[in-house]
């Protein structure tokens, strides 16, 4: 048995898990593979390296944040669901 | 490609211009209009700002430039050789006074900085490793004279540290017996520009620690030193020991370093906060025999807390020792007997390892230091909350026999006595019952447990997220009537918090009746207790509601279900309980007048 908040909950878990999974995967946080010193140097070339490098670490983190907030939601649908069915039993 | 420090290869920079489009493109196209995706949302943003601010521009501007195939014939003649000399670049930094350099600099400034990028380090290449460093030291020295404020964003800047930064990386990796690197940390205190090159050069981050140490902790400052600049630069090497929890926790036991990192209040608040966490939870949480060196941590900070910084921690280090609290809770609460003059000693699993803290009011005094700010406030009341969950539910049918409430309760009792303003008590009480309604006792871990692994960090983490979000979110009520405010406190939530997770464990799990004399209680009187509860739930982040609730279940329970009113008792006989109620009390006085 499932109850609507429960469900909305699921709802936005899924699309933040869906939201880590595109984030984790846009070819920005790859860029690196083909920005190296064979490809360029200098200090404007090493600046735009190392602030990839600083974004994809705050990519990493929000990736991490929005799975924890998604479990955080599911978690708590998985006890509404319990909270009704125990409901349901004691009605019955 | 020939070993230059500027260059870049053709074919690849057309491939790379390809894939940054197509980057840009792709996050473009992602979009989240869930509040929980903001800081997603805006890490979204910033790459995108990124690669159209920095990266296409640096492609466009190199696809369509020649000044690689002009190199080698370029004229360095002594007028250029002349500016890029560092004392003469400061110079220009400020406003060059030639006007050649004037006409130079607007003609052409990035080509010449790119050949002052390869010529500045050329003239580096040639010093000693004395004068080198000498070099240096005068160089921050002569910026701090000018008055100049270092612009990270500024291109110049960045030219002369991606030099000086290549310099020294080249000199560690040929440094056998490490005296450049000795000379290079003797040098960090009166020059920031090593620590700020560091970032940019391998070698110099493996020894971030040592850099960091070495700028910290300093007994008095070197007067003829810019600033702001020093701070750049121990913000730039803290930046580099996110990998490093050991080495944080190491610095943190340095008495030097910790007085500087919780009293400099105008460092970086996050790269600070991410050096205490690591240090404090992290490195614990790895290596669990090294909680007495994190208790060391505290107690130093104690001391601290109970001397020159009696009027509170820096913003970074206040949330540090906030966001690791789970990592102590489980052992410092029991160690939380009276209070007064009484001593704090804290015990843990090897019987024969034990630390004596301070007193009762120097922690009290600690806490105080932390609760002055607000993020803080809402780590340590959602670590309450859920802890406060965790061990009601972990003492399950033992709930009124075995010690474990008046854990919570003392410790509560302390962080209210340590919080200085209602503003703090409010916080804290909006902090837990967020904890409470996002059931985060069964998610957090508590302690440093070895068996536990990385899950450790993980529950330190959802009480930072947790934390984060109450702040964000500014569900703190304000109240406007006494009996609000008292009603606010931690105590009195956490009072409450016990009285409905124990009604909770006992209506949820009939097992837990026998033997506690509420076999009489009837299925309709269990119902009409569960419609409380849900009626409790429904109140959400309205703390006034929920207590008024709360208050409303209590004395249906004495009225109508005599038997679970005795449990109740039972449970709140447990020492430190009642303590927690005498706000609650007053309050209830308050209103009868």
């Amino acid at each position: 048995m499932t109850n609507q908040h429960a469900n909305q909950l699921r709802r936005r878990a899924r699309r933040l898990t869906g939201l880590a999974a595109t984030i984790d995967a846009t070819p920005a946080l790859r860029l690196h593979e083909c920005a190296h010193e064979d490809t360029w140097r200098g200090h404007r070339p090493l600046l735009c390296e190392n602030v990839l490098a600083t974004n994809r670490r705050q990519a990493a983190q929000a990736v991490l944040e929005l799975r924890l907030q998604a479990f955080l939601m599911e978690y708590r649908a998985q006890q509404l669901d319990a909270t009704a069915a125990l409901e349901a039993r004691l009605a019955g | 490609m020939t070993d230059l420090s500027i260059g870049y290869d053709p074919a690849r920079i057309r491939t790379l211009g390809r894939r940054t489009s197509d980057s840009i493109r792709a996050l473009d196209a992602i979009s989240s209009s869930d509040p929980a995706a903001a800081d997603a949302m805006r890490v979204v943003r910033l790459i995108r700002q990124n690669l159209g601010d920095l990266w296409m521009p640096l492609i466009r501007e190199i696809e369509h430039s020649t000044s690689m195939t002009d190199w080698t014939s370029h004229p360095l003649n002594q007028h250029r050789l002349t500016w890029i000399r560092p004392d003469a670049w400061l110079t220009h930094s400020g406003g060059a006074k030639d006007p050649r350099d004037r006409d130079l600099a607007a003609r052409d400034q990035r080509t010449t900085a790119t050949i002052a990028d390869a010529a500045f380090r050329s003239i580096l290449s040639r010093l000693d490793d004395e004068e080198l460093l000498d070099r240096v030291a005068e160089m921050s020295k002569a910026q701090a004279r000018a008055g100049i404020e270092l612009d990270p964003g500024d291109p110049d800047w960045m030219s002369m540290l991606a030099a000086l930064a290549a310099e020294l990386d080249d000199r560690l990796a040929r440094d056998a017996d490490g005296s450049f690197a000795r000379n290079l940390l003797e040098m960090a205190r009166r020059s920031p520009l090593i620590a700020l090159a560091a970032p940019y050069s391998p070698h110099l981050s493996v020894i971030a620690p040592e850099l960091a140490l070495a700028m910290l902790d300093v007994e008095s400052w070197v007067p003829e030193l810019h600033p702001a600049t020093y701070e750049l630069g121990v913000d730039a090497v803290l930046g580099l020991l996110d990998d490093s929890p050991g080495a944080c926790l190491d610095l943190l036991l340095d008495d030097g370093a910790l007085r500087s990192l919780a009293g400099w209040e105008s460092l970086d608040a996050d790269a600070v906060n991410r050096v205490v966490w690591n240090g404090l939870a992290v490195a614990v949480g790895d290596a669990p025999e090294r909680l007495l060196d994190g208790y060391e941590v505290l107690r130093s900070l104690i001391g601290l807390a109970n001397g020159s910084l009696d009027g509170g921690f820096a913003p970074g280090t206040a949330r540090g020792v906030a966001d690791s609290l789970t990592t102590y809770i489980d052992t410092l609460a029991p160690a939380v007997r009276y209070e007064g003059g009484a001593a704090v000693t804290v015990h843990w699993f090897d019987p024969d390892a034990s630390i004596k803290l301070g007193t009762y009011d120097e922690l009290v005094d600690l806490y105080g230091a932390v609760l002055r700010d607000e993020v803080a406030q809402a780590s340590i009341g959602v670590a309450i909350g859920a802890y406060t969950d965790r061990v009601v539910a972990d003492l399950g049918r033992h709930i009124g026999h075995h010690a474990g409430i008046e854990h919570v309760a003392r410790f509560t009792d302390l962080i209210s006595d340590a919080a200085r303003s209602e503003q703090a008590e409010i916080m804290l009480a909006a902090a837990a019952s967020h904890a409470r309604r996002e059931r985060m006792g069964a998610l957090v871990t508590f302690g440093a447990n070895v068996a536990l692994g990385p899950a450790g960090s993980f529950g330190g983490h959802v009480v930072r997220v947790a934390a984060r979000t109450v702040v964000q979110e500014g569900s703190v009520a304000t109240p406007t009537r006494p009996r609000e405010i008292l009603d606010l406190s931690i105590s009195s939530t956490i009072h409450r918090q016990i009285t409905v997770a124990v009604l909770e464990l006992v209506s949820g799990d009939p097992g837990l009746r026998t033997g506690e004399h509420l076999e009489g209680v009837t299925d309709e009187q269990w119902g009409l207790l569960r419609e409380h509860l849900d009626d409790i739930e429904a109140a959400g982040g309205d703390l006034t509601e929920r207590n008024d609730r709360v208050d409303r279940m209590d004395r249906f329970i004495e009225t109508f279900i005599p038997p679970l009113g005795g449990y109740l008792r039972t449970v709140r006989s447990a020492p430190g309980v009642d303590e927690l109620e005498e706000d609650r009390a007053a309050a209830a006085a308050d209103d009868d007048r």
